[in-house]
């Protein structure tokens, strides 16, 4: 039987490429292409899924309405709580678990733009459509030019000169095992990148798969195979950097951290952490993720700090919503409108907003008469084409 | 192959998990011949409901191995590895998987964070049991169901302060999909659904408790009046709009990721009409002539469970070991019981790109390294075996064994007279050139990019 000869030949093809690809690293390498050094302007795009509750974070001293909504949430953001030194937020205190970010927030290195949302008429209270509005950005000036449904802001941009570093156009990454809406494009998309240890091991898969499939012009997937086993080369050799938590958003700020530190062709760079829809046991939650989700960022500052590169590379924290000024029976929150978008180093860039003084105040969604919600004092989309227009310089 | 058996080869691909090597050499085999008859044949020999049997058996064959399967428990004592194995199993080797394809979408549609064991057991069967028929009898067990009810964070919601998340996703994720409904009706439904208790919690039913349920009136999509629970899920289902959205989905799941108006609002009446039976709506949307329009046929991406089941029926091939599902279901990037979020997993082509395509990509030829491997365990040959395998193989090398009939298969191929790459490929296969179709062989046409398309 002819056949049956032909799989047992190339299943023993398959395993002595795979032998060789990682005996001999990088001897059978189909595309040995260096990467283009890059050292510019970086933006870290940080989700935190679910709706973080910024209230929860940072809360105004001495408030009436968070006294009598929420009060056990509001009495736990008072407990301990640190006083804000800066004039513009001299009136709110921090979460004493988020006490990592004081120095750097006293150094004005760590900014908060406060009541970051979208008008109530617009907004949406689904995870997904909110999330896809962020990741989309579209109004105006920023919107996806061919009309096209579901392309990110990120992604959208990746087809313009201006993101290319040499001849490389896919320079933006997620620490993701599949690439997120806000870096896919029509032409372009970002590069997903699950970590290190993944990086190195798969590049043996990659190129026994190229070196088994005849080439497909046109093709989707062969040309996603071609460029992973271009980047996982130029990943794999880096190694990770230390001092960081071992929590899901450390890890990937540590891998973030390292392809920065190899001067690797990413100009944008996706990090996301999850557990942040706490519609019950609030407290619970935040006892554990806040400190995860301080000590990750602040690791993050000592790292940029140390590096010298604090004034280039800007990290913009944010997440689809913010939660309910009032707790529910579970001791939770449902979903809200506005929170805190948080921003790392950068210069000055974005102190049009980071310099707005903190206000708390509420507003009824249309056709209700129950719910107060925390009033936007900053559309998101802004923030966005500040940074597209003058971070990115696209 | 003729139009017409391709035509049949995608409606096994889509309302199971692709032809199986003994539907090819059933005596009925006729009905490879045009997709009407094989669909009366299908939905004429749909196995009645049974719980799940369990295959632990199948990998506890010595006494290590026992051992290793009490190690894994002490580990991890909230694992429910092996149900989710159980049903895989069970899957690939049903011989109508209809139900198992169907309860697939239920689990992709509703999805759910499992818990534990005990709590994952009642649950899987949930949508088994119901996956075939009516709307209202899944609903009525799901929210009797804690696994389900404390992922949406609704068991213990008392009138004087209800909890909104599962009102919210009830409205926007299983019933009538974003903006079709207001504000007001997420809190007036989430009073309809307050007073769920778990009373013990060794029981794995929700009870109502009274004191804590709201018997006021709500208005509900316009209408008030004093809902129950039960009253509340039968009046939104009633809404036109509920039969719309499953039927885009269901259109999503089983066709195309875009299907156009006409098709979700025929199908829609028709789910409607049946009484929101879900039987009745796919009877009817594989007897429709655009199911088989040739831009729908091996244009679909498969998800990962597709792909790692359709690949066990075509070619008879099954793994074998403890915890070898939950390795491949991870590796692939969808973990049965582990969505990402509560909107569930991505489709279409954001299948396609990062490390997940490489491992989908790689995966299978890589499992046809260690088939049927004869070595005795904790030997060196088998450990190199291992090693000269997918990478990922290679860290539970101790895990994951593969059973293949290559004889059987090549057989039933050669009998029938059917080429390898349309009975792989299905109409991808006509992607490829005259000599690729009869050169390839399975390891090539496993990990060839048509082969993520069903």
């Amino acid at each position: 039987m002819d056949r049956r000869r032909f799989i047992q030949t190339s299943l023993a093809l398959g395993a002595a490429t795979w032998a060789a690809g990682s005996l001999l690293e990088g001897c059978a390498a189909p595309t040995s292409v260096e990467a283009p050094k890059y050292q510019g302007k970086r933006l870290v795009l940080i989700s935190l899924d679910g709706g973080h509750d910024g209230l929860h974070a940072i809360a105004p001293k001495n408030n009436d309405v968070l006294a009598k909504l929420r009060p056990k949430i509001y009495a736990d953001t008072l407990q301990k709580g640190i006083p804000i030194s800066l004039a513009s937020q001299s009136d709110f205190v921090l979460h004493r678990n988020l006490k990592p970010w004081l120095a750097s927030l006293e150094k004005e290195e760590f900014r908060i733009i406060p009541n970051v949302g979208l008008p109530l008429n617009e907004w949406n209270g689904s995870h997904f459509v909110s999330q896809d509005f962020w990741s989309m950005a579209e109004y105006e000036g920023n919107r996806n030019p061919e009309g096209v449904k579901g392309t990110g802001w990120i992604g959208r941009l990746l087809g313009r000169e201006a993101m290319q570093i040499k001849d490389f156009k896919r320079t933006a990454i997620a620490m993701n095992t599949l690439t997120p809406l806000v870096l896919q494009g029509n032409a372009v998309s970002g590069v997903a990148w699950p970590g290190l240890e993944a990086a190195e091991t798969m590049q043996g898969e990659l190129t026994g798969w190229l070196e088994n499939v005849s080439p497909i012009e046109n093709n989707g997937v062969y040309q996603e195979m071609a460029d992973l086993s271009k980047v996982y080369r130029w990943l794999g050799k880096s190694s990770p950097a230390a001092g960081f938590p071992a929590s899901g958003l450390g890890l990937q700020l540590a891998h973030a951290a390292t392809l920065i530190q190899q001067d690797m062709p990413f100009k944008v760079i996706k990090c996301s952490a999850g557990g942040f829809d706490t519609h019950s046991g609030q407290l619970v939650a935040h006892e554990g993720n806040y400190p995860q989700m301080a000590e990750s960022l602040s690791a993050f500052h000592r790292f940029l700090s140390e590096a010298g590169l604090l004034e280039q590379t800007l990290v913009v924290v944010y997440s689809e919503f913010g939660r309910t000024i009032y707790e529910n029976s579970a001791l939770g929150t449902e979903h809200g409108t506005a929170g805190p978008m948080y921003v790392i180093g950068g210069g000055k860039a974005l102190s049009q907003f980071t310099n707005r003084p903190f206000v708390f105040e509420t507003e009824k969604l249309a056709g209700t008469d129950t719910t107060d919600y925390l009033k936007h004092q900053i559309d998101f989309r802004d923030v966005f084409s500040e940074i597209q227009r003058n971070w990115l310089g696209v | 192959m003729s139009a017409a058996s391709l035509q049949t080869l995608h409606l096994f691909n889509r309302l199971c998990f692709g032809g199986r090597l003994q539907d090819l050499d059933n005596p009925e085999s006729a009905i490879w011949k045009e997709p009407a008859s094989a669909s009366k044949h299908l939905f004429g020999s749909i196995p009645s409901y049974k719980p799940l049997k369990s295959y632990s058996e199948e990998f506890m064959v010595d006494k290590s191995e026992f051992a290793r399967v009490e190690e894994n428990r002490k580990v991890y004592p909230n694992s429910f590895d092996e149900i989710t194995h159980n049903w895989l199993r069970h899957a690939a080797d049903s011989s109508n998987p209809i139900r198992e394809k169907a309860a697939l979408f239920w689990i992709h549609f509703i999805p759910v964070i499992g818990e534990s064991e005990a709590r994952v057991k009642p649950l899987i069967e949930i949508y088994r049991k119901h996956a075939l028929g009516k709307l209202e009898d899944l609903f009525f067990d799901l929210f009797l169901n804690p696994n389900f009810m404390s992922f949406l964070t609704a068991v213990n919601s008392t009138k004087d302060s209800p909890n909104q998340n599962l009102a919210r996703e009830f409205m926007e994720l299983f019933t009538l999909g974003v903006n079709h409904y207001t504000e007001n009706d997420v809190r007036e439904l989430a009073r309809c659904f307050a007073g769920f208790v778990q009373p013990n919690v060794k029981i794995q039913t929700l009870s109502l408790k009274a004191e804590n349920q709201d018997f006021g009136e709500k208005t509900l999509m316009g209408q008030r009046k004093a809902y129950d629970y039960k009253e509340a899920i039968r009046w939104i289902i009633a809404q036109p709009q509920t039969s719309r959205f499953i039927a885009k989905r269901v259109l999503q799941f089983y066709l195309t990721t875009e299907p156009n108006t006409e098709m979700i609002e025929a199908c829609a009446a028709a789910y409607h009409n049946s009484g929101h039976e879900f039987q009745s709506l796919l009877e009817f949307m594989v007897a429709e002539p655009w199911f088989y329009d040739a831009k729908y046929m091996g244009n679909k991406v498969k998800t990962p469970i597709e792909l790692l089941l359709q690949f066990q029926h075509q070619t008879g091939l099954r793994t074998y070991g403890l915890m070898c599902h939950w390795h491949l279901q991870r590796w692939l990037g969808q973990q049965l019981f582990n969505p990402p979020s509560v909107g569930g997993w991505p489709d279409g082509n954001q299948w396609l790109n990062g490390s997940v395509l490489v491992s989908r990509l790689s995966l299978l030829r890589n499992l046809l390294i260690i088939v049927n491997r004869t070595h005795p365990k904790n030997g060196f040959a088998y450990k190199l075996h291992s090693w000269l395998s997918h990478y990922s193989l290679r860290l539970f090398r101790w895990n994951m064994d593969a059973k293949f009939d290559e004889d059987a298969y090549l057989a039933a191929i050669e009998k029938h007279k059917i080429s390898e790459a349309h009975w792989l490929l299905g109409s991808g296969a006509s992607k490829l050139s005259t000599e690729e179709q009869t050169s390839l062989g399975l390891s090539e046409l496993l990990q060839h990019p048509y082969y993520q398309y069903c």
